[in-house]
């Protein structure tokens, strides 16, 4: 829904006019490559007059009316239990509120959750000591439903006017275990938003990865599973981000590599047997699919510094790709309470 | 009758809002400045009060909390023929709303809150230096760069860091973002203290409360995220009060690199949701220096207060920052933009 200051709709905003065309054309065949650059309309979800935003994370049905934009990124943070996944979330907020962006390429532009990152940072805020946990784990009993952080981006150059929307996932480990498990009988129940992910973040704890075989292998049926589902559909490209957490743990022993050899498992020492599988897995993506892997240490002991932590925010930005839609912009009203619906239209 | 307008005052407690309006009324009513008061207001009582206290040479108090004072002022634009007087007015609040408004949401949202979203003209957001909450523990500090090899990854190699200045530096090119100080810049191993008591509560960060409030505001007249309105519909000046205090360096570089370093979420939420023409960042003196500082307190004494003080703000964007005695330029701005600033083409 359109909401403000725009006297001549048609001629200031391109999507209505496509939109418009689109009805009156026959439907194009959805795109396979990638698609013209997203349209720099400002879509939001209809709120309830004089009501604003919780700000604390989005629940599936707030998150459901914004993905009916195509400008909305739904980026999952995956891992197992205790991988840092919410460390990572969290240092992330830090970074960008603190401006500490050097080499970023987009600018902060809005949110609807601020509360909750605010709340999720404060353990960090209060963190005492290098030995004791910074922030508590998300768990199963703290988290029932999907909640999703959400964040507005625009690019730097003042050129682009494109508002971004980012829905980050933030979940207990245990789901993506039962989902590793139990496959699609999982996804019901907790993860149902899954089909529409438009990019994968995989928590990837280094240490464990170096350390522990079962662990490495655990990755490798959840990456199994996240190329299986990439697979499924050929209308987007879902890039996946390998995010190598606690990096701090091992920097000494695994210095990090080079730019342009870090795809290649055999720079990265003893990393290399847990990274090889992961490539091995990687290789079955659907042709083009971007992916990347990313050194990253949330808390970097003992000064606890955020590092590397918005590098693979920053890829999946600049490779996701969404078609253009056919549909009407925002939700329609009847699929307000069925906001699985969304989820469900992977193609939209 | 007079035609009103009105505008919105937005900062957190002790953010300068109440001594800039009690020394706008003193520049306005001594016709010192671009605007002058053409009359006195129905209500005087509000406004000889807090310009009172600075003729007492002292700040006016804090503001109490639920305390709203509304402030009308008519006024007209100095040395224009046919000038249209208008009242202008405004409120003044306790800061701890905006705090209230963040935690509270909808129950905080009065509808004066609204009144003030819709019906202003402009917003001034009030930014004190002295009395910046940083979103950030102290515990972390900000990476160099992005270079694997480089500082960034060094304190984990137990390397040395690079060399911190005391004062942000000019370097080569005109990059504020390449300015850190030093408490931002630990990088050594050793263990810091706690910044906050493990069950003290954390208050939201300055920068992220007045983004979530201009988020209100901006929802409440219908402009979505991202969505860039005309800027002659609505304006933002944002205003670094006690720009006397902020150290030399950062006067010389101006208030825009200023609120760009030190309030980034705010610098880039104004970037990305208002046109370039929409926003101004300006650097505001209200008496010159510190009141609680005796000695400057004497020479306070023996001046006027109507021409102590003054206002910063860059003429253009890259621009070097000029600096004027007039602090009704800002209200000039969000009332009719460019053409109310001085002209500099002869300076």
């Amino acid at each position: 829904m359109r909401r403000a200051e725009f006297p001549n709709p048609e001629e200031q905003c391109p999507d209505l006019r496509a939109g418009r065309q689109a009805a009156t054309q026959a439907a194009p065949p959805t795109p396979l490559s990638t698609p013209a650059p997203p349209p720099a309309a400002e879509i939001e979800p209809e709120l309830e007059a004089g009501r604003f935003w919780s700000g604390f994370a989005l629940g599936a049905e707030e998150a459901g009316a914004l993905l009916w934009a195509p400008e909305t990124r739904l980026f999952t943070l995956m891992g197992g239990r205790d991988r840092g996944k919410t460390c990572w979330l969290t240092a992330a907020y830090i970074l960008l509120a603190n401006g500490f962006t050097d080499g970023f390429p987009y600018r902060f532009c809005g949110s609807r959750s601020l509360h909750g990152f605010q709340r999720l940072s404060d353990p960090a805020f209060k963190w005492s000591g290098p030995h004791d946990r910074i922030l508590p784990r998300t768990t199963q009993a703290s988290l029932r439903q999907p909640s999703f952080l959400h964040l507005a981006f625009k690019p730097r150059s003042y050129s682009v006017k494109r508002t971004t929307h980012v829905l980050l996932t933030d979940m207990p480990g245990e789901w993506f275990q039962n989902w590793a498990d139990d496959g699609s009988r999982a996804l019901p129940e907790t993860l149902e938003f899954l089909p529409r992910t438009d990019g994968f973040l995989l928590a990837v704890d280094a240490q464990q990865a170096v350390a522990d075989r079962a662990y490495r292998k655990d990755v490798r049926y959840l990456l199994d599973r996240t190329v299986a589902l990439a697979q499924h559909s050929q209308a987007v490209r879902r890039p996946i981000a390998i995010v190598l957490t606690k990096y701090d743990a091992i920097v000494k022993k695994v210095p990090v590599p080079s730019l342009t050899s870090r795809k290649d498992p055999a720079a990265w020492g003893p990393l290399e047997p847990s990274l090889r599988s992961l490539v091995t897995a990687l290789g079955d993506l659907p042709s083009g699919t971007p992916w990347d892997i990313f050194p990253t240490a949330a808390f970097s002991r003992p000064a606890a510094q955020p590092v590397g932590v918005l590098a693979p925010l920053a890829f999946l930005l600049d490779t996701t790709t969404r078609p253009m839609p056919l549909e009407p912009r925002s939700a329609p009203r009847e699929y307000r309470g069925d906001f699985f619906e969304v989820f469900r239209s992977e193609g939209l | 009758m007079t035609r009103r307008r009105s505008l919105g005052l937005l900062g957190m407690s002790d953010s300068g809002k109440t001594t800039y309006v009690g020394r706008l009324w003193l520049s306005v009513h001594d016709k010192v400045g671009r605007l002058h008061a053409t009359s006195l207001p129905e209500d005087m009582r509000p406004l000889r009060e807090v310009s009172n206290f600075l003729l007492r040479n002292v700040y006016p108090p804090h503001t109490p909390k639920g305390r709203v004072t509304a402030f009308a002022m008519p006024l007209s634009w100095a040395g224009r023929k046919e000038t249209i007087p208008f009242t202008l007015s405004f409120a003044d609040y306790s800061g701890e709303e905006i705090d209230r408004i963040f935690t509270d949401r909808d129950a905080a949202w009065t509808d004066i809150w609204k009144e003030r979203a819709t019906d202003s003209v402009g917003l001034m957001v009030f930014l004190r230096p002295s009395d910046i909450r940083h979103p950030q523990s102290k515990r972390l500090s900000p990476p160099p760069d992005e270079d694997p090899h480089g500082p960034r990854w060094a304190h984990l190699r137990d390397e040395d860091a690079e060399p911190v200045t005391e004062t942000p530096k000019r370097l080569s090119g005109e990059d504020p973002e390449a300015y850190f100080p030093t408490e931002l810049m630990p990088q050594e191993a050793e263990e810091q203290p706690a910044v906050a008591d493990p069950k003290e509560n954390v208050h939201p960060p300055t920068a992220v409360a007045l983004v979530e409030v201009l988020q209100f505001v901006r929802h409440e007249r219908g402009l979505c995220m991202g969505e860039l309105p005309a800027p002659e519909a609505f304006r933002v000046a944002v205003v670094v009060s006690c720009w006397d205090a902020v150290h030399e360096d950062w006067q010389k570089l101006g208030p825009d690199p200023f609120v760009e370093r030190h309030f980034p979420l705010l610098y880039d939420f104004m970037c990305t949701n208002f046109h370039r023409e929409s926003v101004r960042f300006f650097g505001l003196s209200s008496t010159g220096g510190d009141l609680a500082d005796p000695s400057f307190r004497e020479k306070y004494e023996q001046s006027d207060p109507e021409r102590m003080g003054e206002l910063v703000y860059h003429p253009s964007p890259k621009g070097d920052p000029v600096s004027f005695p007039d602090v009704t330029l800002p209200i000039g701005w969000l009332l009719e933009g460019e053409s109310a600033l001085p002209d500099l083409t002869n300076r």
